[in-house]
């Protein structure tokens, strides 16, 4: 595999990554926790998705944004039964309801789709026709799709958050969120819609990724480990750090498998992120909060 | 006058001569220390039940996994509830165990023992080298830290085949512990000699012991002149010797072994032979279960004992202001590699217990979401408490696997919606653990006898009234 | 260092970026002495005391302290957790005890390094580890004796009132059997009677155990009525030590506190 083509396809995991990380990123600087089950909701819609494929045969399109629209209702859901409840339980007991959650929705997709793996086709189909060539790389036009609409949400997110009252809410809310609420910003409606973006990047994920494989419980399970992985190393402290870091974990990645060794390419990585934490703990954008004593 | 006080002396002996002492003091029972031994000796009755039919093969497995859980758990207690940090690798350290220990005991021709030895060991390195990187790192970069840590672990249980043995798993036996092996044979005589010998060196330990106490008490303030200084050490070589002494009985015990075999040699019996209590030979799976009981036992004695001594209150200072603790003298170093180390080594410990219990060992048991579960554990059962662990781990693992897998075969998945909500409800009204439901337990027993008093007392007036009216309406 | 000089700091100066937290300051504490440390917002008061307990690493200067065993030592040589070790603690401005500890336990702490016996001893309980905690647990009693917190000693700390918290604070730092101890704001969030109790229980404190007492206040009233010397800062820099009458007829610490009127 040429240079080129490894670019491009660590591009396209690199946006799954990045807006898996941009979900956990939100929901840690809203909720102060960090959410293990965003794969498994982005799993559940994409389940709702593949089944109304199957039953009704609409298209891919229509399901995409039927999912989308599951998606945002589940993290409504869940903030409001659950996280909302919560919200004075310690960081780690909050960490374990969202394991709670993985748990319920594990249980609820075999008993609402059956235990069988689904099938999602591509936006785009996948042929001959539709592919591109650049230096060298095969680029075809579902891929190039789902890298551009990824970075349109994300660029659309950062719009939202920097030039609207509802970015500025949840930008105040992510900084001090006592204060903001003694300062009359809504921080509830803050984090509902904090937990039903983050559910609706999920699911885009997973439907970008169906296509490869099959929608099975697990589908997620790796792009959420890379998701805190992007996060700690772009810093939890700004929204960009984990976008970019989500890109370059995947070139990383990429690399190491294509030219360090099958075995040991993951480990050799893993272990130089971890090195570098140590030199800089706050990732490559995150500062040091200094404690009063 | 005087009647009267010799009779009230009287009276007072006899009340504290019966007063509780000891054994039998009501509170005896409720020390921790005998509450384990007392909760050991239940778990060692479970294979007997299983012999006898009162508990289904399939169920004596389910505990060997309660007790392999409960025993990560103590050790990501000392973590998590006591020092206030996090590990979300914890499943690699299990997965270490259960690899490590096939992988050094066929590599490195070590028996059991070996190779548990150079597992631990090999656990408690990489758990320092955790512990010195959280000095730097901390809060949630620490923890997702340590889950690059699992996902490491499970990269290489994954693909390094040479180690792990790939996606076919590894296979391996039931432990066989080497600890003593000998065998003697002396004549009766001697024996007795032996035996007698013992006993006073016995007797004159306890009485130096008793008059080392008494010293102790007068001189508090002087120094500790050299006599005392050397008694203290005989003292710990003695009470060592004790600890052994009892361990040999309890392995004995759980064994079945007899301690001391009499050899017939000719008419009469003129010699008595020792016998090595563990043996080379493999455990069957009843020896096996009383055997990770007795380590279960073992690991809530020693983290009793580290949480109520100095390292205990160290570890909590530290976790609620690092600049305090310092300021008290305490190292952030040495406590967080004590706590790291700890949490390694016993999830290293119950992952070699694993493959030991179950045989066998396969790379994708050892994700993020198995280290959560264990997480969920600790939260559940409750911080900072030790039969708690006990108790999240029967919630977490073993109601779900008991009951509903059997009970609701037909719908899928119910047991994992059990448990979610399960977690879910724990947390949101126990936030301190489900120990603490025996609290709200004890009080609705209170409640309900007080209203059963009252209920009672009202019946009894009712009756009254109704008998004096039947007497008025005599009239 | 004069004979009896028990700390002497000399041209301290502390940076945090371009801000001079503490500049060029310099002053000493005698034996036996209780001092006070005041100053206006952001004067610089506990970033000083910081500096002496080693939690920040001074910039320029030397912090002369004369141990347990009578020898000068250069505090800045010792690592943060041994500046217990030579007989100095400190007490915090946010209570730093550990809610779900027994109050007994949390005094314990204090006691860390007089623990001889290591972690191995104490998970077989031998005989050394048990004495020593049990001597050591009779010590801390007698310490809460003298603080009449006895007969609470085994409940928890977590739904103690703030002044008990206080106490607790400064029984912690007894139990170190300290030289010199450090208070950071004894007095925030106490009442007026809490407030008196206090005073009396640190002149107590020095008279009983011999020590050393340094303490930062805002509240004036307490430290005019408990210290023998007050030495005023502002913005880091030195001003006046003296009495408290004197520090009050001082112009340069008039003229620092200009409409601070809570200086009587």
């Amino acid at each position: 595999m040429n240079l080129a083509q490894l670019i491009f396809n660590s591009l396209e995991t690199g946006s799954i990554y990045a807006l898996a990380a941009l979900g956990v990123v939100l929901i840690f600087r809203t909720s102060k926790t960090t959410n293990f089950a965003q794969g498994m909701i982005g799993t559940l819609n994409a389940y709702i998705a593949a089944t109304i494929l199957m039953k009704w045969d609409w298209n891919i399109w229509a399901v995409t944004i039927f999912a989308i629209g599951t998606a945002f209702i589940t993290g409504i859901i869940i903030d409001t039964l659950i996280m909302r409840p919560a919200a004075k339980a310690s960081a780690v007991s909050k960490q374990i309801i969202t394991l709670g959650i993985i748990m319920v929705i594990l249980g609820l997709i075999p008993f609402l789709f059956g235990i069988n793996n689904l099938q999602l086709p591509h936006f785009i189909p996948v042929s001959p026709d539709t592919k591109l060539a650049l230096f060298g790389a095969s680029l075809n036009y579902n891929s190039i799709f789902t890298i551009s609409l990824s970075l349109v949400l994300m660029g659309f997110l950062f719009w939202f958050l920097k030039y609207t009252r509802w970015g500025l809410a949840i930008r105040v809310t992510a900084s001090n969120e006592v204060t903001s609420r003694l300062m009359g910003v809504p921080t509830k409606s803050v984090t509902m819609i904090s937990w039903a973006t983050a559910a609706m990047f999920g699911t885009l994920a997973a439907i970008y990724l169906a296509p490869g494989g099959s929608v099975n419980p697990n589908m997620l399970v790796d792009i959420q480990v890379n998701a805190f992985f992007a996060c700690v190393i772009g810093g939890f402290g700004t929204f960009y750090g984990p976008v970019f870091a989500g890109f370059m974990l995947a070139t990383i990645k990429n690399l190491s498998l294509a030219y360090v060794s099958d075995e040991w390419g993951h480990v050799l990585v893993y272990i130089l992120i971890l090195v570098f934490l140590y030199f800089k703990p706050y990732g490559l954008f995150g500062k040091k909060t200094v404690k009063k004593v | 006058m005087n009647k009267i006080n010799i009779l009230d002396k009287v009276k007072s002996n006899v009340t504290n001569f019966f007063q509780p002492k000891g054994v039998f003091d009501k509170n005896f029972v409720k020390k921790p220390l005998i509450m384990y031994l007392i909760f050991g000796l239940l778990l060692l009755a479970i294979p007997f039940l299983q012999e006898q039919g009162y508990i289904q093969f399939y169920t004596m497995g389910v505990f060997g996994m309660i007790i392999i859980y409960t025993i990560v758990a103590l050790g990501l207690n000392l973590l998590l509830g006591y020092s206030g940090l996090i590990s979300l690798g914890t499943a690699g350290f299990i997965g270490f165990g259960a690899y490590g220990l096939p992988f050094f005991s066929n590599l490195l021709g070590l028996n059991f023992t070996g190779a548990l030895i150079v597992t631990l060991l090999l656990s408690a390195l990489i758990g320092a080298l955790i512990g010195l990187f959280s000095l730097k790192v901390e809060g949630v970069y620490l923890a997702i830290a340590t889950l690059f840590v699992g996902e490491i672990f499970l990269e290489i249980f994954r693909n390094v085949e040479w180690f792990t043995n790939g996606f076919s798993g590894v296979k391996f036996h039931y432990p066989h512990v080497i600890l003593l092996f000998f065998q003697l044979r002396i004549t009766v005589t001697s024996f007795i000699l032996l035996v007698l010998s013992a006993l006073i060196v016995i007797a004159l330990g306890y009485i130096g012991f008793k008059k080392y106490k008494n010293k102790q008490k007068s001189k508090i303030e002087k120094k500790e002149n050299r006599i005392t200084k050397i008694k203290s050490r005989l003292l710990s070589i003695f009470k060592i010797a004790l600890i052994i002494l009892g361990l040999m009985l309890v392995l004995q015990i759980v064994l079945g072994e007899p301690l001391l075999t009499f050899v017939q040699s000719g008419n009469s019996i003129t010699t008595t032979g020792f016998r090595g209590y563990l043996k080379l030979e493999e455990f069957d799976r009843n020896q096996t279960f009383r055997f990770i009981s007795l380590i279960l036992i073992a690991s809530m004695f020693i983290i009793y004992n580290i949480v109520n001594s100095r390292t205990g209150r160290a570890l909590m200072a530290m976790s609620r202001s690092e600049h305090a603790a310092q300021s008290m003298g305490i190292s952030l170093m040495k406590y967080r590699l004590v706590a790291f180390i700890t949490a390694t080594v016993f999830a290293t410990l119950a992952g070699t217990l694993y493959v030991s219990w179950f045989t066998s060992a396969y790379p994708d048991s050892w994700t993020l979401g198995f280290s959560l579960i264990l997480i969920a554990v600790v939260v559940v059962g409750g911080y900072k408490s030790i039969f708690g662990m006990f108790l999240g781990a029967l919630i977490i693992h073993g109601i779900p696997t008991f009951y509903l897998k059997e009970a609701f075969a037909d719908i899928n998945g119910l047991p994992f919606i059990f448990t979610g909500v399960l977690i879910i409800v724990v947390i949101l009204f126990y936030p301190y653990g489900a120990i603490y439901l025996r609290h709200d337990i004890k009080r609705l027993y209170r409640y309900l006898k007080s209203k059963i008093i009252k209920f009672i007392h009202l019946i009894k007036q009712r009756i009254q009234k109704s008998n004096d009216s039947e007497v008025n309406e005599d009239e | 260092m004069n004979k009896n000089t028990i700390l002497e700091v000399k041209n301290l100066s502390m940076y945090f970026g371009g801000l001079k937290a503490v500049d060029d300051l310099s002053f000493e504490v005698f034996e036996k002495e209780i001092v006070g440390l005041i100053g206006p917002n952001g004067a610089g008061k506990t970033t000083v005391f910081n500096c002496i307990t080693q939690f920040y690493k001074e910039d320029k200067g030397e912090i002369w302290f004369k141990n347990k065993d009578d020898e000068e030592i250069n505090l800045n040589d010792i690592k943060v957790t041994k500046v217990i070790n030579h007989g100095l603690v400190r007490t915090f401005q946010n209570i730093e005890l550990v809610p779900d500890l027994s109050i007994i336990d949390n005094i314990l702490i204090g006691a860390h390094n007089q623990f001889k016996s290591g972690i191995l001893e104490h998970i077989l309980t031998l005989p050394r580890a048990r004495r020593e905690e049990k001597e050591l647990r009779e010590k801390a009693h007698h310490v809460l004796e003298f603080l009449k917190l006895h007969y609470i000693k085994d409940m928890y700390v977590a739904g103690q009132p703030y002044g008990v918290l206080k106490k607790i604070e400064i029984a912690r730092a007894l139990m170190a059997n300290p030289k010199m101890i450090i208070l950071d704001e004894p007095a925030a969030g106490l009442n007026d009677v809490e407030t008196d109790e206090l005073a009396g229980l640190i002149r107590h404190i020095r008279d009983e155990f011999d020590i050393t007492v340094i303490l930062v206040e805002h509240d004036m009233g307490f430290v005019m009525d408990v210290c023998d010397r007050i030495c005023a800062i502002s913005f880091g820099k030195f001003l006046a030590m003296d009495t408290a009458e004197e520090i009050i007829k001082n112009k340069a610490v008039q003229e620092a506190y200009l409409g601070g009127d809570d200086f009587e």
